[in-house]
C-alpha cells in the first residue's frame, strides 16, 4: 500500500471526483487540474478502484435476524440425524411414479440408505446421473400438457428412491428435483408444470423447555416434501413416537383441524434431521405442531411440545 | 497494527475455526462464522439468485456443506473468507442451474438476473460494505454524506463545521482503509489487480 499521508496533499476536489459529487462542469475542470497535478493523481490513482465501487455499492439485503440461529441449529441436527432412525410415511402416487429415463433408471440398483453425506458429495458418476436426470426431467413449456406419459413400473422400488431423495431434503431439492422455478416467496408456485416455488419455513418454538426446530416445506407435484430439523426433544416411552402435524385456522382439541405431517423418532441427543411428505398445504394449514404419540387411532392425543406458523 | 496484520490474525481465527468443525465442534465455531458471514452471504445469494428466499436456503446449504467439507480445508493454503465463498459460488451455480432446468425456457428469458462476466465486483462491493462497518465514525460519517446524500466536501465541511481539509483528509482515509479490505478480499483467489 502508498504510505498514509501521501493522499494527505490531494485536493478536495478530488476526493468529490472519486465519490461522484462533482456536477459536470466541475468535473471537467478537475480534470484539467488533474492533469498538472501530481498529489490528485496520486489519489486518483490509488483509490480510482475502491471509488467506482462505492459509488455502484447494491441496495443492502438484510437476513432474517433468526437465519444465524437457524443454520447452526440444522446444521447440529443433521449432524445428530446421521444416527437417527427414520420413519417414512406412506408417499403418494405423485412420487411413486418413475419419471420417464430412456436408460436403466438408478432405482434399479439397490439403494443406500438415505444419509446425507454421501448425497451433499456425489460420487463423479452420480453427479452425473443426476445431470442427466435433471436434463431427462426438464419438463416442457406447455405446462403439464407436453410432458411424456409416465410408466407405472418398479414402483416400489421408486418408492425407496422416492423415499431417499425425500430424504436428502435441501441438498435433494437442489441437485436432484428438476428445478426450482418459483421466482419469488410470494408468488404462487405452479403447480402440475413439474415445477417447484421457493420453500415455506415454519420456524418451531417449545412450549416449554429448550427444545427447537425448523422445518422447510417444498412443493412438489401432488404434495409437500417437508424437511423437518429438530433439537433437544426428549427421549419416549418404548412405542411412543413423534408426530407432525399441521393445524387449519379454528383447529381446537374438540374440532380438530389437523393433517399428519409423518412420524419420526429422535436419537439419543434428542435431534432429527427427517423428511415428510404430506398434502396439507403449508399455506393454509399454517401451524406446525409437534406431539408426542402412542400407537392408537391415527389421532392427535400428545399435548403439543413444539409448534411454529409458517412464514408466507 | 496495520490493516493487513489485523486481516491476518482474522484470517488465522477463522481457519481455527473451520479446524474445529472438522474436528466435530461445532455449535460456537458454526455460531461464529455464522455471524461473520451470513450478512455477505446472503447479498451474494440475493445478489446472484435475485430472490432472498433463495438467497435464505443458499446460505443455509452454504453451512451445511462447510460442516461437510470442513476436513478439506488446509489452514496452511486456503484462506477462509475464499473457501466459504468458493461454497458459496458452486451452491448458488447449482441453484441456478436447477432453476433454469426447471423453467425449461432459454437462459435469455429466465427469471434469475443475468450472472455478470465475474462475480469479482459483487465480492469488491460486499468487501466495501463490510468493511464499512470497521471505519471510525467521523470517516464513515463524510463518506455516508457524499455517497448517500451526494454532498461535496465543501457542503459536508459546512453541515459538520469542520474544516474543509479536515472532511478531505477523513474521506480520502476512509476509502484507503476501504481499499485495504478489497486488497484482502479472498485472497488465494486470481488477483484483483489493486491490491
Amino acid at each position: 500500500m502508498t504510505a498514509d499521508g501521501l493522499i494527505d496533499l490531494a485536493h478536495p476536489e478530488a476526493a468529490d471526483w472519486l465519490l461522484g459529487t462533482l456536477e459536470p462542469a466541475a468535473a471537467a475542470e478537475f480534470g484539467d487540474h488533474l492533469a498538472d497535478c501530481g498529489d490528485c493523481q496520486t489519489a486518483v490513482a490509488e483509490l480510482g478502484h475502491v471509488g467506482r465501487v462505492l459509488q455502484q455499492l447494491p441496495p443492502a439485503v438484510e437476513p432474517p435476524p433468526d437465519l444465524a440461529a437457524r443454520i447452526v441449529d440444522s446444521v447440529l441436527a443433521a449432524a445428530a440425524g446421521d444416527r437417527t432412525e427414520v420413519h417414512l410415511p406412506r408417499l403418494p402416487a405423485a412420487l411413486l411414479a418413475p419419471r420417464p429415463r430412456p436408460q436403466a433408471p438408478p432405482a434399479q440398483r439397490p439403494l443406500p440408505p438415505p444419509e446425507l453425506a454421501s448425497l451433499y458429495h456425489p460420487s463423479p458418476e452420480t453427479r452425473h446421473r443426476r445431470a442427466r436426470a435433471a436434463r431427462n426431467d426438464t419438463p416442457a413449456p406447455a405446462a403439464g400438457a407436453a410432458r411424456p406419459a409416465r410408466r407405472q413400473r418398479r414402483a416400489g422400488r421408486y418408492a425407496i428412491a422416492a423415499a431417499a431423495a425425500a430424504a436428502v431434503g435441501l441438498a435433494a431439492a437442489i441437485a436432484f428435483l428438476p428445478g426450482l422455478a418459483g421466482t419469488t416467496s410470494a408468488e404462487a408456485p405452479v403447480i402440475g408444470g413439474g415445477t417447484i416455488g421457493a420453500p415455506v419455513l415454519i420456524v418451531l418454538h417449545p412450549a416449554a423447555g429448550t427444545a427447537s426446530g425448523q422445518a422447510t416445506a417444498w412443493h412438489l407435484p401432488g404434495g409437500w416434501s417437508v424437511r423437518l430439523q429438530v433439537r433437544g426433544l426428549g427421549r419416549l416411552a418404548p412405542g411412543q413416537y413423534y408426530a407432525c402435524w399441521y393445524a387449519g385456522s379454528g383447529n381446537k382439541s374438540r374440532h380438530p383441524v389437523l393433517i399428519s405431517a409423518g412420524t419420526f423418532s429422535v436419537g439419543p441427543s434428542g435431534s432429527a434431521d427427517v423428511s415428510m411428505w404430506t398434502a396439507a398445504d403449508p399455506r393454509q394449514f399454517r401451524t406446525m405442531e409437534i406431539t408426542a404419540e402412542s400407537p392408537g387411532d391415527a389421532s392427535q392425543h400428545g399435548r403439543v411440545i413444539l409448534s411454529g406458523v409458517a412464514r408466507t | 497494527m496495520s490493516l493487513s496484520d489485523a486481516g491476518a490474525r482474522i484470517a488465522a481465527q477463522e481457519a481455527r475455526l473451520i479446524t474445529q468443525i472438522a474436528d466435530g465442534n461445532l455449535e460456537e465455531p458454526m455460531q461464529e462464522l455464522c455471524h461473520r458471514y451470513e450478512k455477505s452471504l446472503y447479498g451474494f445469494g440475493a445478489h446472484i439468485l435475485g430472490d432472498e428466499a433463495l438467497a435464505e436456503v443458499m446460505v443455509q446449504e452454504i453451512f451445511q456443506r462447510l460442516w461437510r467439507t470442513a476436513g478439506r480445508f488446509d489452514p496452511a493454503s486456503d484462506s477462509p473468507r475464499a473457501f466459504l465463498f468458493g461454497i458459496a459460488r458452486s451452491v448458488g451455480a447449482e441453484i441456478r442451474a436447477s432453476r433454469l432446468a426447471g423453467t425449461g425456457r432459454p437462459a435469455r428469458e429466465s427469471p434469475l438476473p443475468p450472472l455478470p462476466d465475474s462475480v469479482d465486483p459483487i465480492l469488491d462491493a460486499l468487501a466495501v460494505r463490510e468493511a464499512f462497518g470497521t471505519l471510525s465514525a467521523p470517516r464513515a460519517e463524510v463518506l455516508r454524506l457524499a455517497l448517500e446524500d451526494g454532498l461535496t466536501q465543501p457542503e459536508i465541511a459546512q453541515r459538520l463545521e469542520v474544516p474543509l481539509d479536515t472532511v478531505t483528509a477523513r474521506t480520502l482515509h476512509g476509502m484507503q482503509a476501504l481499499r485495504a479490505a478489497l486488497g484482502e478480499r479472498v485472497p488465494g483467489e486470481r488477483s484483483t489487480g489493486d491490491g
